[in-house]
């Protein structure tokens, strides 16, 4: 990894992760995601068909959460602003080689733009869905978000050089723990 | 579905934008990240959406999005 690759981390989201921004009893993905999208070091990318189609799943989620479309459309307006669409046409063959690197192809257009945007980190709460090995291979990491937190915790203590990076993990902490009290 | 506007008072203790500040974070970048938090921390507050359901959900999402994805790249 070069050291200009090494500022900018590339992460794709699954779609579980941007819903997860609707849950309640999702805090520490929300706190993470507020990370995510607040970093000028992190760029966050999705597919582009993925995008649409939670758009257009709008009214089921809005029915399901019992939240207005409205606030819905806020929430993840907010969350899109800061996150990179990027069309199918141009990860093609990533994606076709995705095929083998996923149990479920559903997950292929999230793998394959993982793959094109290398040396990337894949987060999602389906690894089972990723091979995660032969991806890590390809300088693809799939983690959950803890994992992901985790894995930059141990980075700091390996490198001991990232002062910033181990501020934002505190701070988390303390907006996580200063949540969670009565 | 009855709607609300609710203004948040949100008070961040001292000693947590020292520490930011010590960090290197930025006011800017450490404002955006409370208020994306914030933001959704009170919306999900009064969702009913369950963690089973969000996953559920998902996956219909990236169903249709492969099935999409698939026809339009003639795969």
């Amino acid at each position: 990894m070069d050291e200009d690759n090494e500022k900018v981390k590339s992460v794709i989201l699954d779609t579980n992760i941007i819903l997860s921004s609707l849950v309640k009893e999702e805090g520490f993905t929300q706190a993470v995601l507020a990370i995510l999208l607040s970093q000028k070091d992190i760029k966050l990318y999705i597919p582009s068909i993925a995008k649409e189609e939670i758009k257009l799943h709008l009214p089921e989620i809005s029915r399901k959460s019992n939240l207005p479309n409205r606030v819905i459309t806020d929430v993840l307006n907010m969350i899109f602003d800061n996150i990179e669409t990027v069309k199918e046409e141009s990860f093609k063959n990533e994606i076709q080689k995705a095929f083998s690197l996923v149990t479920d192809e559903n997950d292929s257009p999230f793998a394959g733009l993982a793959i094109k945007k290398a040396p990337s980190f894949l987060l999602t709460y389906n690894k089972k869905h990723f091979k995660v090995q032969e991806l890590e291979n390809m300088n693809v990491l799939v983690f959950t978000p803890s994992e992901f937190v985790k894995h930059f915790n141990l980075e700091i203590m390996l490198k001991k050089r990232v002062k910033r990076r181990r501020g934002i993990l505190k701070l988390l902490s303390r907006l996580y723990i200063l949540k969670r009290k009565p | 579905m009855k709607e609300a506007n609710r203004t948040l008072e949100l008070e961040i203790p001292e000693e947590v934008v020292e520490h930011a500040r010590e960090s290197g974070i930025s006011i800017e970048e450490f404002r955006k990240n409370l208020e994306m938090f914030g933001t959704m921390q009170l919306v999900s507050e009064t969702s009913r959406l369950s963690k089973k359901e969000m996953k559920k959900m998902s996956e219909k999402i990236k169903e249709r999005s492969w099935m999409r994805t698939m026809k339009r790249l003639n795969l």
